[in-house]
């Protein structure tokens, strides 16, 4: 997190913070630091006793790698706007904990099954801790190792990968939200229909807190939703509208995680879309297009899949079932499918429906790796 | 509205390097990372120990 653009005001702001890098994942207390995998870059702003006041970094389907590295979802103006905040929880914090514990206490996240990538399953048996390039220490993980070791560990112990390891820190698109970048949670945008819309939010709200935790950014309401249950419920929102405080009530329906995209999410999606499907998958309004052949360089493609798919060729049902996303067909082929099992497909090809039939991988693959 | 920042233009400017800890300022070195003295380099713990004694709120980036 070095600068190549002067601010002055963020500067005076990052001074009223003890500052620290974190460069690799070995060795990172999981328990503590959970936050979404994908980004490249992430803050969390806190006290010096593990107690989280909140996050800043958002990943979305416009999160691109390119040679600046830049994610549109993140600006100045929202880092100071969450700085200023964090600053604020501060205060309130060491002047009452009390007042803020029952606040706070939903920021940090239910105890991983491990506690650092290194005790994972996965990293042990795949052995991804290598050396810090050009020193002579290991530990070299990225963060979204951290999120295949996870997977990968699942499959190896045969336990199931739940729903919120796979469509992770769920988008405030998810509820129908659009949220300003330039602020903690303003609302620039609802849904007409959604979760969102139907609980009353209007564009110009300021959303306050969500479970009753403060919102310093749009990440904490990522956070709020990584942590919401999968069956659904009620999710309390206090906003500011017009200058006054109003609580609202969005109602999450049942496995609304699902209804979600992970598929964008290339560095976990993508390789075990090429590995149980064999192809480059995207949402239809008929069910799931095979964009591509899985691409040259990925060397572990489902080969029994690519024979019988082609581009352009649209899923419409899946072992006898229909209505599929490209998400849920994913994680039917991780979860479901038994290693070697036979998959039955209906496709449509050329406005034809046919059958058609491949094996998922006869042998546990691994997700880890670049 | 300020324009969107590459994820390495967030953030404050480079100071003058002072000497940090050996084995971090090794590991910069190594990295070819420049970062400011004011950050605690790839230590968490001294990050801890920071905050409680200066009563600052911590920044921990990963990156």
């Amino acid at each position: 997190m070095t600068g190549q653009e002067t601010d002055e005001e963020l500067s005076e702001l990052a001074a009223k913070f003890v500052r620290v890098r974190i460069i690799q994942m070995g060795g990172v207390d999981l328990s503590v630091f959970q936050f979404d995998p994908f980004l490249s870059w992430s803050v969390f702003l806190m006290n010096g006793d593990k107690t989280i006041y909140g996050r800043f970094g958002t990943a979305s389907p416009r999160t691109r790698r390119n040679a600046k590295d830049s994610n549109p979802n993140h600006t100045t103006a929202g880092l100071k706007a969450a700085l200023r905040k964090a600053l604020e929880v501060h205060a309130a914090w060491q002047k009452d904990p009390s007042s803020m514990a029952k606040a706070l206490a939903g920021k940090s996240g239910p105890k991983p099954r491990w506690r650092t990538i290194e005790s994972m399953p996965a990293a042990k048996k795949y052995g991804r801790l290598g050396r810090i390039k050009g020193t002579d220490e290991r530990g070299c993980a990225h963060c979204h190792e951290v999120q295949r070791a996870r997977i990968d560990s699942c499959l190896l112990t045969g336990e199931r990968i739940p729903d919120d390891m796979l469509w992770v820190y769920p988008h405030p698109e998810a509820l129908g939200l659009t949220l300003s970048r330039d602020h903690c949670a303003r609302v620039t945008r609802v849904e007409p229909g959604s979760v969102a819309h139907k609980a009353g939010l209007e564009a110009g709200d300021d959303i306050l807190s969500m479970q009753g935790q403060p919102l310093l950014s749009v990440a904490d309401v990522s956070w709020v939703l990584q942590t919401f249950p999968d069956d659904g419920g009620k999710l309390a929102v206090s906003i500011r509208r017009d200058g006054k405080e109003q609580q609202k009530t969005m109602t999450l329906p049942k496995l609304w995680r699902q209804e979600g995209d992970f598929g964008w999410r290339y560095r976990v999606a993508g390789y075990a879309m090429w590995l149980w499907s064999g192809v480059s998958l995207e949402d239809h309004e008929k069910g799931v297009r095979v964009a591509n052949l899985s691409p040259r360089w990925f060397k572990k493609p489902n080969r029994s899949a690519r024979k019988v798919l082609r581009k352009g060729d649209i899923i419409v049902a899946v072992d006898g079932k229909r209505g599929w996303t490209r998400s849920k067909y994913i994680a039917y082929l991780m979860r479901e499918k038994k290693l070697g099992s036979v998959v039955r497909l209906r496709v449509l090809r050329g406005g034809e429906e046919i059958a058609a039939r491949f094996q998922v991988p006869d042998k546990q693959p691994e997700v880890l790796g670049h | 509205m300020n324009r969107p920042m590459g994820t390495l233009g967030i953030c404050v400017s480079l100071l003058i390097l002072a000497t940090l800890p050996a084995q971090q300022d090794e590991l910069r070195k190594a990295l070819e990372d420049e970062v400011s003295s004011a950050w605690i380099y790839d230590d968490i713990e001294a990050g801890y120990e920071a905050a409680r004694k200066t009563g600052k709120p911590l920044l921990v980036s990963f990156r």
